[in-house]
């Protein structure tokens, strides 16, 4: 099985990235070697990381955009975490944990909520970028929210989102994260489903007349009705 | 980076207009929405009008989202604006049961179509009381048949509230019968076979069914006398 890994993944580093560097993409493999953790797991996304992984954008409201891109094998999500806490990261972006996430639309929901408070002024954390991920936990507890949303210092699956990003700004965030960005169409098949139905509180009887995405949407809108 | 989000959408396209609230067609980040707006009474002084506008849009927003959790379709919520006192939800793209039915009168009765019908109506209204939730406005109109799936899918929670009381209950299901006999007189004896589902639904049909045959005898509104 070791055998397998060091035939294919340089293949897959090089298909990976369209931009990034050479030593980005080398570095990243160094990484895969070190962290050991469930090796079928990675056979799979060899397979899957055969076509180009892009960031997406999105358009929210009126113009205004969301740029994601999504990460898996994340090794500084540490130093990330630093840089956010010291307020030093340039540029300013959301960092989510992407287990919690099963298909863009519900961010898209909790992103637009962020906008009408920004607009209003009426920001309920410290930032537009942190907004996003205490909007997306559905949550009124600002700090739990950061901290089941947001990436802890082991987090390793990552989702990164900018509001308004120029190219240039998202290829930035690209060179921030030492991680294999991979395509958003991946999401669904990575949430932890268990993880959500749980954080969200979303029975099986729910899930038998709702997707879980549209589950978490009506939570993040109706928080502030309860 | 410049957020100015205008929280107006652009596109706004008036489809119905009621006592209560104008309904809206609109699009919610990429999707078709519907937008509900309550709008303020003149004859209502100002800070009473804004206080129950307020109370019963976060009711809408709450009771939409429990029915879900029962195990009942409604739409999915996309967002609560407290400051424009609207609610946007999903688009459901389908007939109303009212429709339906008034063209089983016009064009002959599919009794397979009504049979499943009825048995979804009767199957919904048991999950929504048996989870202490009256819907309060059940009518025809009030309900859509998704299609593609023939989902029953129950709209307009404005009038409703949660309640354990088989009065109330009981008195939600004289609503419907109500409808049922004025307008849709031609399609037999629709309440019956949506009793019959109810009886299957709902743990607690004895009592509920009981007070419905109290209820009929003296109409909606209980007699203060005595």
């Amino acid at each position: 099985m070791g055998n397998d890994m060091v035939v294919t993944l340089p293949r897959t580093t090089v298909g990976r990235r369209r931009s990034s560097t050479i030593q980005v993409a080398s570095l990243h493999a160094d990484a895969v070697f070190i962290s050991s953790t469930s090796l079928p797991e990675k056979e799979a996304k060899v397979t899957q990381l055969s076509r180009p992984a892009t960031m997406k954008v999105f358009e929210i409201s009126n113009g205004t955009t969301l740029s994601l891109a999504l990460f898996t094998d994340v090794t500084n999500s540490k130093e990330l975490l630093e840089f956010m806490q010291a307020g030093t990261l340039e540029p300013e972006v959301a960092f989510l944990n992407a287990s919690l996430i099963p298909d863009v639309f519900p961010l898209l929901a909790a992103a637009h909520k962020t906008l009408v408070s920004k607009s209003r002024e009426s920001l309920t954390t410290r930032t537009l970028h942190s907004e996003l991920v205490f909007n997306y936990s559905g949550s009124k507890h600002i700090t739990e929210s950061l901290k089941r949303c947001g990436i802890s210092d082991s987090s390793t699956y990552v989702l990164a989102a900018r509001f308004n990003a120029s190219p240039d700004e998202m290829k930035a965030v690209e060179k921030l994260i030492n991680g294999n960005e991979i395509d958003l169409e991946e999401l669904e098949g990575r949430a932890d489903k268990a993880h959500i139905q749980k954080h969200y509180k979303i029975t099986a009887v729910e899930l038998g007349i709702s997707s879980l995405a549209d589950a978490i949407t009506c939570r993040i809108a109706a928080r502030d009705a309860l | 980076m410049e957020i100015t989000a205008d929280v107006k959408d652009a596109s706004l396209i008036l489809i119905k207009q009621g006592a209560e609230a104008r309904i809206f067609e609109s699009t919610f980040v990429g999707r078709r929405s519907i937008v509900k707006e309550r709008f303020s009474k003149k004859y209502r002084h100002p800070s009473l009008d804004s206080k129950l506008i307020l109370k019963g849009l976060n009711a809408e927003a709450r009771c939409m989202t429990k029915a879900r959790r029962l195990g009942v379709t409604t739409p999915v919520l996309y967002t609560v604006d407290p400051v424009l006192h609207t609610l946007t939800f999903e688009y459901v793209e389908g007939l109303s049961v009212k429709d339906i039915f008034l063209e089983f009168g016009l064009h002959g009765i599919v009794q397979e179509r009504l049979d499943d019908i009825a048995m979804q109506i009767g199957d919904a209204i048991g999950k929504l009381h048996d989870g202490g939730l009256v819907h309060g406005d059940l009518t025809t109109s009030n309900m859509l048949i998704r299609s593609g799936t023939n989902q029953l899918v129950l709209i307009d929670f404005g009038l409703s509230f949660t309640s354990t009381l088989p009065e109330d209950k009981a008195v939600d299901l004289y609503v419907l019968e109500r409808a049922l006999l004025s307008m849709h007189s031609t399609c037999g004896n629709v309440m019956d076979r949506i009793l019959a589902a109810y009886r299957k639904s709902s743990k607690q049909w004895s009592s509920t069914l009981n007070k419905l045959a109290q209820v009929r005898q003296r109409g909606r509104k209980r007699t203060m006398v005595g």
